[in-house]
């Protein structure tokens, strides 16, 4: 009787585990791989989530500097462009879980477009050579692509250029914001929106000398521009990012928040050298060299980084194949707020430059 | 910088230990191990292992004990060395080891106790693909690859005992390592590790 029990357990398990083997779907279009590449002193993460099928791979940059790779896989977009494209969520030098030990007094905007070329030829050797690879850099990640795209060649390497909201000349930024801030707040005022809190925050702005705007007053528009976004989100002019699903629990479970969040912090912040060629950094003047097909994105609301930065490098980049899309219901992260619609600009782009 | 801060820890250890121990003169000694879940940020899995051994205790004396009423307190010191791991999925693997000198006080009376412990430690982190390019583009596959890194680490822990049984005791305990020199400075690691504490020895831990 016993050997019968047995015999009968052993037949469900091995049928258990035939069922769970056969109902397994192959796929090998569809990766999710990390690379470590260590360049200059950094080990440097890369994530890749995404279909292979293509060959095509999008690079992004994030923001900050402080952010990490993984934050731009959050949110409907990032799931959407992943089923068509690999996506490569970089961690940059010094921050999210990137390791390494060298002199703060090394790190430029120089060096990290370095390691981003590093990145380039990794992939290119692991993946070949006739990959196709874009680059998405967002906020401070447009400042760093930007920077990489004027360097040398580099831009030979890539098929195509998507700044998303990028600051590639922070003093412009720092102007416009005044600019913007200014002009939409009276309309908000006139509209009869958050009128108290405008009418503050024009008169703060307006004793701001914007010919001559300090890295210190700098860093005090940033958070002037914050605030006006969110007036413009409690007024419904800017789409509420939708809210946060398990796929984003996950995510934000694979990043390590205080361990990323204080190297990232530290590194940017104690670091004066760094932080001061970020805050005076201005690229508009070479933006000509750029020749590569390019799509710029803006949020119509985008105090952090204003539109006009968008128009002013679409007038200046020396491409024929370029295009400047506005969401109009979005602030800095029309990722976030206008996902679906991003989503499909960058699948559109990309699939008219195979 | 690691061979200075390695330097004061040792020296602030041996001060500790040296002045405690003129005070008790209490010699019973007592070899625990302990297992733990271990996890980073507490929800970062892993495993750690470790020894504890109490190399002084006093009891509060009779003054102080009938103050303390039923509430009276034993005092330890307690050396420990644990090593482990924890897994940072679709990232890297940590290993750690390290050395703290715990002060440790106890209340018999409600089987308790709480611990604060500090000392030097160690930390390897292991990375999965690896490739290193050098300053002419060359590219290089890296096996194993990871970094070392002093790691002086702070425990804040409490815990209860069981005693008379193998199991002797579980504990709650709050680790923070400090990397040194990572990327430009010294960055925390928060972990939280859950376990318990056995021993062979059939006597009595609490006297």
């Amino acid at each position: 009787m016993k050997s019968k029990q047995r015999l009968f357990i052993s037949i469900t398990i091995i049928v258990a585990i035939l069922l769970v083997v056969s109902c397994k779907k192959e796929d090998n279009t569809h990766i999710s791989d990390i690379i470590y590449v260590r360049h200059a002193g950094a080990d440097i993460p890369a994530y890749l989530y995404g279909n292979l099928e293509n060959n095509t791979f999008i690079i992004t940059l994030h923001g900050g500097p402080g952010d990490n790779g993984l934050e731009l896989r959050q949110g409907k977009a990032a799931a959407e462009l992943e089923k068509k494209f690999v996506m490569v969520y970089w961690d940059q030098r010094g921050q999210g879980l990137s390791e390494g030990k060298f002199s703060a007094d090394d790190v430029t905007i120089d060096l990290m477009a370095e390691d981003l070329h590093a990145l380039i030829l990794v992939l290119k050797y692991k993946y070949g050579s006739n990959i196709n690879l874009f680059l998405l850099g967002h906020s401070w990640g447009g400042e760093l692509g930007t920077a990489f795209l004027i360097k040398k060649n580099y831009q030979n390497l890539l098929k195509g250029w998507i700044e998303v909201d990028g600051a590639h000349d922070i003093p412009k930024v720092n102007k416009e914001v005044v600019k913007m801030i200014t002009t939409i707040g009276n309309e908000q005022i006139t509209l009869g929106n958050s009128t108290k809190k405008w009418e503050a925050l024009i008169s703060e702005v307006s004793t701001i000398d914007t010919g001559n705007i300090s890295i210190k007053e700098g860093r005090d528009l940033n958070k002037k521009a914050r605030l006006a976004q969110k007036y413009l989100l409690n007024d419904g002019f800017i789409q509420k990012p939708e809210a946060v699903t398990w796929r984003d629990a996950g995510i934000i479970y694979h990043q390590d928040f205080l361990t990323a969040a204080l190297s990232g912090s530290w590194f940017y912040l104690l670091n004066n050298n760094f932080y001061n060629e970020i805050e005076t950094a201005s690229y508009t003047g070479e933006l000509y060299k750029i020749e590569l097909p390019t799509l710029l994105l803006w949020g119509e609301y985008d105090f952090i980084v204003p539109p006009e930065l968008g128009f002013s490098a679409y007038r200046t980049i020396s491409s024929s194949d370029k295009k400047m899309i506005v969401f109009q219901k979005s602030g800095h992260s029309p990722i976030n707020n206008q996902p679906k619609e991003f989503a499909d600009e960058i699948i559109q782009f990309v699939e008219q430059h195979p | 910088m690691i061979v200075k801060t390695a330097i004061v820890l040792s020296l602030m250890l041996l001060a500790v230990t040296k002045n405690f121990a003129q005070v008790t003169g209490i010699t019973e000694r007592k070899l625990s191990f302990t297992i733990s879940y271990y996890g980073n940020m507490l929800i970062k899995p892993g495993i750690k292992a470790g020894a504890d051994y109490v190399i002084t205790q006093k009891r509060c004396s009779e003054k102080e004990r009938k103050k303390a009423a039923a509430n009276s307190m034993i005092k330890q010191l307690v050396v420990s060395g644990d090593v482990g791991s924890f897994w940072h999925p679709h990232s890297h693997v940590a290993i750690f080891n390290y050395y703290t000198l715990n002060y440790r006080i106890v209340k018999p009376t409600q089987q308790k106790f709480n611990t604060i412990g500090l000392g030097p430690g160690i930390y390897r982190s292991v990375y999965p693909e690896t490739y290193e390019v050098d300053d002419s583009g060359e590219i290089s596959p890296v096996s194993m690859a990871g970094r070392f890194y002093f790691a002086p680490v702070l425990v804040l822990g409490t815990g209860k005992f069981m005693a008379g049984k193998t199991i002797q005791s579980w504990h709650f305990n709050t680790n923070i390592m400090f990397l040194c020199n990572y990327n430009t400075g010294v960055v925390p690691l928060l972990s939280f590790d859950i376990g318990i504490a056995f021993s062979f020895n059939k006597n009595k831990f609490i006297p």
